[in-house]
C-alpha cells in the first residue's frame, strides 16, 4: 500500500513493503527497516535502520506535527488521486468499456502533458474525456470519431520514452 | 475522519461556464418559486382581504416557532399542469417546527380557486400524509378548501392513492399515536369536512370556518333547505352543539394562538438515532456546486467534489475505494448524524453493484440512514456484462436497497436514466425524501436510445410483413419520441407529477436533507431483514 505525504509541503511517497519480520518502508528510492517503535501519549520512540530516534507528535487539524532531532516538521497526508480515466504510466490506452468515439482531441507527434484531453468517448449515454496521465508523445490514436470499439480496444499509443528505465 | 481535497479548478473556462449555466437555472427556479407562492389574481386577494383571512403562507408564519427552518415540500407541484393554474398545486406543505416540536404542515390555499382540490393537490397532500406515517410527524392542518375540482373528479375522487386516502392516513395516524390538530379558517367541504374530524385536535374560527358533508348549495339541490353557512357549519353549531369541533376562535390569530398551545402539550417521543458527532460546517464551498455540475447531460463529474460539498467538516471515509470505483461509497455526518453515502461516479458495473449492495448491507448491520446521490445513465449493457451476470448483480443492489430497515434519503444531482434508478432509490422505492436539481433528467432510457429502439422496432415489424419501408414515417416516429422525452423529462415536469418532494437549489441541498434526516432518524422502517438474493 503507498501514500503520499507532504514533508513541510515537499512531496513524498511512502510504501509499506512489509509488515514481518520487521516493518520495512520505501521512502521515495530508499528502503529502511523500522523496529522497535513504541508510542506514550504524543513522544515516541522508533529504531531506524538501527538507530534510535526519540520524538513528540500532535495532530494539529488533519496535519501532523513531529519534532524529531531539535526540528519541528508537519506532515500531511494526501489523498490518493482517482481521477476518471488515468492511465498512468502506460505506453497505450486501451478502452475499459465498449463505446463511441466523440471526438479526437490529440494527434501522432503531439507533444502533451498531464491532464491534456486525448479523447472524448460515449458509452451507455455517458461521455468522459480521456486524459493524459504523464507527458509524452502520441505515437498514434487508433479511433476516428463515431467509430465504435469493444472493450479493451487500443485508442492511443504513446512514443516510448528516451531514457526510460525499462 | 480525513477531509475530502477538491481537485476543482474554479478558474478554468469549463468552471465558469458551468457555473454561468447552473447560476442561471438557479436563478430560474427562484422565480418559479416566487411566482407559485406569491403571484395571485387581485380578485381572490380582495376577497380573502375582505373576510378578514390571511394568506396561507401568513398564517404559517404566525404558526412555526419564529427563527426556526421551515422545509418547503413540492412548491412547484402542478407547474406544469392545469395550463399552470394551480400554482403549487393549489395547497403548502412542508416541514416545521411548533412549540418545539416538529411537525408536518398541510395548508389549503384559499387564493387559487377558493383552495379547491385539483388531483395533484390530492397527491401532494396524501405524499405529505405519507412521509408523516413513515416518519412518526405529527400534523397540523390548516382547512380553508372549496373542496374538490368537480370537472375532474375521475382524477380525483375514485383510485386507491386519491382523495380517501387523505382520511384512510389519517386514522392510520391517530391509531400510531401520531398526534394531529385541524385549525378551520374556512369551508372544509364535503370530504374536506373529514379533515378536522379525523383531526385529534380541532379549532374553528368564528365567522369564516365552517364544516359540513353539504355546502348550502348542495343542501338547497338536494332538499330545498335555504341555510347559511354559518348555521350549517359555523363555529358554534359544532363547538356547542355537535361536537365535531373542539374550540372555537374569535379570529385566525386566536386559533393560531390556540392551535400552538395544543401542540405545547404534545408528548415529544425519543428518535430511534440521535447525532453522534458535533456539528461542523463543510470545509468546501457549496458555490462550487455550480461550477462542478455539467451544462450538458451526457457530461460526467467527480461526484466526491458534491460530497465535499454537503457533509460535515467536508469529512468521509470511504468505503473499498479501488473496487468498483463508478460507485462511491462511504461514510460521513451530515448535521452531527452519521449517514451511508452511496454516489455515481459513472456507469454501475458488476462489481459497483456487488459494493453498492454490500454496502448497503453493512449500513442496516451498523443502523446508519443511507444518502444516493443519483447521477446513473443505467447499469451496463452487451453481451459481455450479461454473462458476467450485470442482471443479477443489479438485482443483488435493488433487493438490498429495497428491505433495507434504515430511512433512506435521495437527491437526483444529474441524470437518472434505466434500471440505475431503482438501484438508487428512485421514487418507487420508499425513500424517506427524494429531492432534484434544477439541471437533473429522468427517464427509462435517453431520448436518444429510446427513438433508435422504436424505429428499429418499426423497422422490423415493416421487414416482416414485407411492407414498404417509409423513410418519412420513421422519421416521424423518431422526432415525436424525442419530442416527447424532451418535454417529461425536465426536473420541472418531475416536480409538476410529484415524482419527487421538490426541487433545491443545489446550494440549499445540506440544510434541506439536514430537516429531512432530523425526522427520519424518528423511527426506523420495519424490521431488519432481506428477501432473496440471486448469488
Amino acid at each position: 500500500m503507498a501514500y503520499r505525504i507532504q514533508v513541510d509541503g515537499r512531496d513524498t511517497e511512502v510504501e509499506i513493503r512489509a509488515r514481518r519480520p520487521l516493518l520495512r518502508l520505501r521512502i521515495g528510492d530508499a528502503e529502511h527497516t523500522l523496529q522497535a517503535a513504541e508510542a506514550c501519549g504524543q513522544q515516541f520512540t522508533l529504531v531506524l535502520d538501527g538507530v534510535s530516534h526519540r520524538g513528540w507528535r500532535c495532530a494539529s487539524g488533519d496535519d501532523l506535527q513531529v519534532r524529531l532531532n531539535g526540528r519541528t516538521y508537519t506532515v500531511h497526508l494526501v489523498r490518493r488521486q482517482r481521477a476518471a480515466g488515468t492511465n498512468e504510466g502506460q505506453e497505450e490506452i486501451r478502452a475499459s468499456m465498449p463505446g463511441v468515439v466523440v471526438a479526437v482531441h490529440a494527434s501522432a507527434g503531439q507533444a502533451v502533458n498531464t491532464g491534456d484531453g486525448l479523447l472524448t468517448l460515449e458509452s451507455m449515454k455517458l461521455q468522459m474525456t480521456i486524459v493524459a496521465s504523464h507527458a509524452g508523445v502520441v505515437a498514434q490514436v487508433h479511433v476516428v470519431p463515431e467509430a465504435v470499439f469493444e472493450r479493451g480496444a487500443l485508442l492511443v499509443s504513446f512514443a516510448r520514452q528516451e531514457g526510460s528505465a525499462e | 475522519m480525513k477531509r475530502l481535497e477538491s481537485a476543482v479548478r474554479t478558474n478554468s473556462a469549463e468552471f465558469r461556464r458551468r457555473y454561468a449555466h447552473n447560476k442561471g437555472l438557479a436563478a430560474q427556479l427562484r422565480e418559479r418559486q416566487q411566482a407559485a407562492r406569491h403571484e395571485r389574481p387581485a380578485r381572490d386577494l380582495e376577497r380573502l382581504a375582505k373576510h378578514g383571512k390571511l394568506l396561507p403562507r401568513q398564517r404559517l408564519e404566525r404558526l412555526l416557532d419564529p427563527g426556526t427552518p421551515f422545509l418547503e415540500l413540492s412548491s412547484l407541484a402542478a407547474n406544469m399542469a392545469y395550463g399552470g393554474e394551480s400554482p403549487g398545486a393549489s395547497c403548502l406543505t412542508g416541514i416545521g417546527i411548533v412549540s418545539g416540536r416538529e411537525v408536518m404542515i398541510h395548508a389549503d390555499d384559499p387564493s387559487v380557486k377558493g383552495g379547491a382540490w385539483y388531483p395533484l393537490t390530492i397527491k401532494k397532500i396524501v405524499r405529505a400524509l405519507d412521509i408523516a406515517v413513515e416518519n412518526h410527524l405529527p400534523v397540523v392542518h390548516l382547512c380553508d378548501s372549496a373542496g374538490g375540482q368537480l370537472q375532474l373528479q375521475s382524477a380525483l375522487f375514485p383510485d386507491r392513492y386519491m382523495a380517501g386516502r387523505i382520511f384512510r392516513n389519517q386514522c392510520v395516524l391517530s391509531k400510531m399515536g401520531v398526534k394531529q390538530l385541524a385549525l378551520v379558517f374556512g369551508h372544509c367541504t364535503a370530504g374536506g369536512a373529514y379533515v378536522p374530524a379525523l383531526s385529534d385536535y380541532n379549532v374553528i374560527v368564528r365567522g369564516t370556518g365552517a364544516v359540513f358533508l353539504g355546502g348550502p348549495p348542495l343542501v338547497k339541490a338536494a332538499t330545498g333547505e335555504i341555510v347559511s353557512a354559518d348555521d350549517l357549519g359555523g363555529a358554534d353549531l359544532h363547538t356547542r352543539v355537535s361536537g365535531t369541533c373542539d374550540y372555537p376562535a374569535a379570529d385566525e390569530d386566536e386559533a393560531i394562538a390556540i392551535g400552538r398551545e395544543i401542540v405545547a402539550q404534545w408528548e415529544v417521543r425519543p428518535k430511534w438515532r440521535a447525532p453522534e458527532a458535533s456539528i461542523e460546517a463543510p470545509l468546501l464551498e457549496a458555490d462550487d456546486l455550480y461550477g462542478i455540475i455539467p451544462d450538458d447531460i451526457k457530461q460526467t463529474f467527480e461526484m466526491r467534489e458534491v460530497i465535499g460539498r454537503i457533509v460535515d467538516g467536508s469529512r468521509f471515509h470511504e468505503y473499498k475505494p479501488d473496487y468498483g470505483t463508478t460507485l462511491v461509497c462511504g461514510y460521513a455526518h451530515l448535521w452531527g448524524y452519521r449517514v451511508g453515502i452511496l454516489a455515481n461516479n459513472g456507469i454501475l458495473f458488476n462489481d459497483s453493484a456487488i459494493k453498492g449492495a454490500h454496502f448497503i448491507e453493512l449500513c442496516n448491520q451498523n443502523n446508519t440512514p443511507l444518502l444516493f446521490l443519483q447521477n446513473i445513465t443505467g447499469y451496463m449493457v452487451g453481451r459481455e456484462y450479461e454473462k458476467a451476470g450485470i442482471t443479477k448483480d443489479g438485482a443483488k443492489m435493488i433487493m438490498a436497497q429495497t428491505c433495507s430497515h434504515v430511512p433512506k434519503l435521495t437527491v437526483m444531482c444529474h441524470g437518472s436514466f434505466g434500471a440505475g434508478n431503482y438501484g438508487m432509490c428512485g421514487r418507487a422505492f420508499d425513500g424517506r425524501f427524494l429531492f432534484g436539481w434544477p439541471n437533473h433528467q429522468i427517464a427509462v432510457m435517453g431520448g436518444e436510445q429510446a427513438a433508435g429502439t422504436l424505429a428499429e422496432v418499426k423497422l422490423r415489424q415493416l421487414q416482416r410483413t414485407g411492407a414498404a419501408v417509409d423513410e418519412a414515417v420513421i422519421g416521424k416516429l423518431r422526432a415525436e419520441t424525442l419530442r416527447a422525452y424532451e418535454d417529461q423529462t425536465s426536473a420541472y415536469y418531475s416536480t409538476s407529477e410529484l415524482w419527487d418532494d421538490g426541487i433545491l437549489d443545489p446550494v440549499d441541498t445540506r440544510n434541506a436533507l439536514g430537516v429531512a434526516l432530523s425526522v427520519a432518524v424518528n423511527v426506523p422502517q420495519g424490521m431488519p431483514g432481506n428477501g432473496v438474493f440471486r448469488f
